[in-house]
């Protein structure tokens, strides 16, 4: 527990409002909640948006999550003023007053601690340098513009190479231009930072590289997501899904009454401009018995979805509203009895630039939902899968009554494995074994003889 | 590092051999230079180390050896100390910085390796500048003609000889003087003769 | 590869190099031999002007440069080249456009003697390492280092109580361990840093405080300390440019006047290389003959580092040569001790300068500076 923390707590004990014996085991999410909440740095947007539809599902989400219901501290004036004597100088440890002391209102570029200023001169000498730079490049593409492609020695095709290239120069420059900057990481570790800027788009696609990426690389590779659905793939924007406000790490086993309700996306590009998305969840793995294999199932899709890098969220539930055609709608993700685990993987693909798709097309196409083939929709349409997430669908006590209520048939099936019985014909006991079948014996007969459900019998 | 290792894996050592004598056996003039502190902590890592029953056993034990008379020389015990004093659990913990502490430190780290940076490709430029140099000085005289009769490029192949460059007095020893931050008390010795 | 196909071809190379080799070695040796005797040697020309691939891979630059002239003059009918002994005789000369007089020169310089001065943010860095180092290292303890009771022992009490109970010399008043060990940076405009105080600080500490008998010495009677010298030296309060303890932090160049008045120029010692010369032993002795011999110098290496062109110039009928054109080759020497001395030098030299590479560029001629500019170090 941080210092801040431990200076909150006695506070934000005092502020919760029921105190139980549950509370012991939430507290840490808790306090961390009430801190974060209030401390200097900027609030985050969805704490105090709640993402459940009906007001009684949090007890039950909590419980299908194993986790206690974790109530959010009120939001009341009195409260706040409370906690905005946080800020205030009185208050803390002993060093967080003789820092608030000395350097009470400077801001933090101008802290005066010499070896900081020293770090800052060089640091701003570099950012400067910098920038004259991207000015000089910038000027470099403007004559590169107009300058004609005929007196080029490579022609056109030398001066659009040579203008992308430059182009790149000039947006690493000005990433070089920032990296160095506290505030600009203050502001990303808070998660203000702008997305339309290109340093925080590098450091969001750093940040993801470093660990979220390489989860869901992992879960393509061992759920065999590359070659059952696509040929070849590699994800390049961040997708992350959540429940009923649950967000689910990426192949986890999900209860099928969580999944009942379609998922809310928190999605975020990597790389500059406006383009249009669409959003598949499709299931792989639905039993086929006449075939006796597996066929694909469509979930949900939806096309024409605008985004660019300062969106953040996208519920799949309102994608019909807000921008974004509604072609399937969600279906939810359950698993026959005795069947084994259902992948339900989530695609995010590209449209070309400028080409939207044709929703009744779609409808028309994909509105039966089985036998979807993500590989032809992408061929088919010209898309680039980019986004990927995944999770799992079993038979649990709430799919049938999931069932039912959407009128999805097929709850009383049960899945069972049929026995493969023996080519050879059945021999008499031999031997030691013959010396054995005696009633002195009819401890062992349980595992040779009326064997439930196995039939020695050839027919 | 490795030094620090061996010198705690010593310290286990010493420690692992048996107690030094507890107050109640010896009282002895030599130990006076062992405060009750240190005494109190030496027993008490006994005392976590064996158990109850292991203290017994080893005050038995050095009492029997204190009735011998053996004991550990002064020397001994200050280094013992100095070990003690080495070992992991006095070790600080690694550094925590709330925020901003924290953030400036970052900004320094990161203004270091901005300088270092900037210092390391100055180097390189200048041997790159150097090299270029004595390319060009080459080339030129690869082309020109020799000296009176000699032909084209023989000064050139001669430059080009090793013989006798490398090996023994082929660096002479004044050439090893490292720089210093300040002059020797005469500076450059003027009078210099062959 | 099996293996004998792999001492085949090994073989093969063998043998390619060989009659590559004996190619072009008879085409080296061309000038030469084609003037002599030999009539079953390959006549030059023809073979300059097609080249085969594996010859003109392997050419030897003497006979690229004898190509090289050839095709800017005319060839001799015969195909024959003269021999470089003819070229003095006027019928060659008309036809070389430009003749250069060979001069080998020496850029003696003196290495630089001290460190350089450590910038602002160094020795901040420095220091506010040197505290974090303090926050994460063992306590000092004093009674391993000194006896107790001893002299040394109570010298160093004195001295850290004045310390204020830290027992590092040079990061100013911090305690780690105290109830203020987080407040480990020093604020703007403190001087602790300035490795000139470090070294104050350094040299106090240094005087002893305790006579051998354990008592405390007065003030006038401690024996002071040897104070370290300053950076700067009384040559460059002068600015006296003949000195070698000048400018200690940065390298000196040696340089020579010619001549007397107006037409006085400054640059670096250089001869003519006569016939029997090579680059390094005429710079060996062009620099015992105008600097004299009481300089302890050594020469980096043979290979000339930097070079000058001037062109000729050229009379208004084109064939009479007021000056003629030379190439002056330099070498790095070093000097180590000793001092330039133009007594009875044989090269007309009338003043000498050991100048750092700004002065360089105000002292001497401007495409002279250019030409060698090249070979500086960075300080």
């Amino acid at each position: 527990m941080s210092r801040c923390q431990q200076v909150a707590r006695p506070l934000v004990r005092s502020l919760r409002p029921c105190p139980s014996a549950a509370a012991a085991a939430s507290q840490s999410s808790h306090t961390t909640l009430a801190v974060r909440y209030l401390s200097s740095t900027a609030a985050r947007r969805d704490l105090d948006k709640t993402t459940t539809t009906q007001p009684g599902s949090d007890a039950l989400d909590a419980a299908l999550l194993g986790q206690s219901a974790a109530a959010a501290p009120q939001d009341t004036p009195q409260t706040r003023q409370q906690l905005a004597a946080l800020g205030s100088a009185d208050l803390g440890s002993r060093r967080r007053r003789a820092a608030l002391a000395t350097t009470g209102d400077i801001p933090f570029e101008q802290l005066p601690y010499q070896c900081f200023q020293e770090a800052r001169k060089i640091l701003n000498q570099d950012r400067e340098e910098k920038i004259a730079k991207i000015v000089a490049e910038t000027e470099k593409i403007k004559r590169l513009e107009a300058a004609d492609a005929s007196t080029m020695r490579g022609g056109e095709a030398y001066k659009q190479k040579r203008l992308v290239s430059l182009r790149e120069h000039v947006e690493e420059l000005k990433i070089l231009a920032d990296i160095n900057d506290p505030e600009v990481k203050r502001r990303f570790e808070n998660g203000t930072g702008d997305m339309s800027k290109p340093i925080y788009r590098y450091l969001a696609n750093r940040r993801w590289r470093s660990m979220d990426h390489k989860i869901v690389v992992q879960r393509i590779e061992q759920f065999n997501i590359v070659p059952d659905l696509l040929p070849r793939f590699e994800p390049t924007m961040d997708v992350k899904m959540s429940f009923r406000g649950y967000t689910v790490s990426p192949g986890a086993v999900l209860d099928s009454r969580l999944t009942e309700v379609a998922p809310t996306l928190r999605m975020q590009v990597f790389d500059k401009g406006e383009r249009l998305l669409t959003i598949v969840v499709l299931d792989s793995d639905v039993p086929d018995e006449a075939t006796d294999g597996y066929a694909r199932r469509c979930h949900f899709l939806a096309a024409n979805v605008p985004w660019d890098p300062s969106k953040n969220l996208l519920s799949l539930r309102q994608v019909g509203g807000g921008g974004g055609e509604l072609a399937v709608p969600w279906l939810p993700a359950f698993a026959q009895k005795g069947a084994p685990y259902h992948r339900l993987s989530l695609f995010v693909l590209e449209q070309k630039a400028g080409e939207t798709l044709d929703g009744a097309k779609l409808k028309a196409l994909y509105g039966g939902r089985d036998g979807f083939s993500l590989k032809s929709f992408r061929d088919k349409f010209g898309l680039t899968p980019v986004g990927f997430n995944l999770f799992r669908s079993e038979w649990d006590e709430g799919t049938a009554a999931v069932m039912e209520k959407h009128g999805i048939p097929g709850a009383d099936v049960e899945f069972k494995r049929a026995r493969v019985v023996s080519m050879k014909t059945p021999r008499a006991a031999k031997g030691w074994e013959a010396k054995r079948q005696g009633p002195k014996y009819k401890s062992l007969w349980k595992y040779t003889k009326r064997i439930k459900g196995a039939r020695f019998e050839r027919n | 590092m490795s030094l620090t290792l061996n010198i705690r894996g010593l310290a286990t050592r010493l420690f692992a051999r048996p107690r030094l004598p507890t107050p109640t056996t010896t009282t002895t003039a030599r130990f006076t230079t062992l405060t009750p502190v240190m005494m109190a902590r030496f027993d008490s890592s006994a005392n976590t180390f064996g158990g109850k029953a292991g203290l017994a056993a080893k005050q038995k034990r050095t009492a029997k050896k204190g009735s011998k008379g053996e004991q550990r020389d002064p020397k001994m015990i200050n280094m013992l100390k100095h070990f003690a004093i080495l070992s992991p659990r006095r070790i600080p913990p690694p550094l925590r910085m709330a925020r901003n502490r924290h953030l400036r430190h970052w900004t320094i780290h990161r203004a270091w390796l901005l300088f270092r940076r900037r210092e390391r490709e100055g180097r390189e430029r200048t041997l790159m500048r150097q090299y270029q140099g004595m390319y060009a000085a080459c080339e030129a005289l690869r082309l020109s003609d020799g000296p009176g009769t000699r032909e084209t490029g023989y000064l050139y192949r001669v430059a080009m000889e090793k013989k006798g460059v490398y090996g023994h007095h082929g660096v002479p020893i004044e050439y090893a003087r490292p720089q210093t931050e300040t002059p020797a008390r005469t500076p450059w010795n003027h009078d210099w003769k062959l | 590869m099996p293996a004998p196909s792999r001492g085949r071809s090994a073989v093969s190379a063998l043998l390619k190099t060989s009659t590559r080799r004996a190619q072009v070695c008879s085409q080296c040796r061309s000038n030469g031999i084609t003037n002599t005797s030999s009539t079953t040697a390959r006549p030059t020309p023809s073979h300059r002007t097609q080249p085969s691939p594996l010859s003109a891979a392997r050419r030897f630059y003497s006979s690229e440069a004898a190509a090289a002239a050839a095709t800017s003059t005319q060839p001799p009918p015969s195909g024959q080249q003269q021999p470089p002994t003819e070229t003095d005789s006027p019928a060659t000369t008309t036809t070389t456009t430009t003749r250069y007089r060979i001069k080998s020169g020496i850029i003696l310089t003196r290495p630089p003697l001290l460190t350089r001065t450590l910038t602002p943010f160094e020795s901040s860095f420095f220091l506010y390492q040197k505290r974090l180092n303090e926050r994460l290292s063992a306590p000092f303890r004093s009674s391993f280092y000194f006896k107790t009771d001893t002299a040394a022992d109570l010298d160093w009490r004195i001295k850290l109580k004045e310390r204020h109970g830290v027992p590092a010399k040079d990061i100013g008043r911090y305690n780690p361990r105290g109830r203020m060990g987080w407040n480990d940076e020093v604020l703007v405009g403190s001087r602790t840093s300035d490795p000139a105080e470090v070294a104050e600080r350094l040299v106090l500490d240094a005087e002893m405080r305790v006579s051998e008998d354990g008592e405390e010495i007065a003030e006038d009677e401690r024996v002071p300390v040897e104070r370290p010298l300053p950076r700067r030296t009384e040559a460059d309060e002068k600015n006296d440019v003949r000195r070698l303890d000048r400018a200690l932090d940065k390298t000196l160049y040696l340089v020579v006047r010619r001549g007397e008045g107006e037409n006085a120029t400054w640059g670096f010692p250089s001869g003519d290389v006569p016939t029997h010369e090579n680059l390094h032993e005429t710079a060996l002795r062009v620099l015992a003959e105008s600097a004299g011999v009481n300089m302890n110098t050594w020469f980096v290496g043979r290979v000339p580092v930097a070079h000058h062109v001037s062109d000729p110039v050229v009379g208004p009928d084109g064939t009479e040569t007021p000056r003629s054109g030379e190439k002056v080759f330099f070498l790095k020497g070093r000097i180590m001790a000793g001092q330039a001395d133009l007594k009875g030098n044989r090269h007309g030299l009338t003043d000498f300068k050991w100048l750092t590479q700004d002065e360089l560029r105000a002292e001497l001629p401007a495409d002279y500076f250019r030409s060698v500019r090249n070979m500086f170090a960075d300080r």
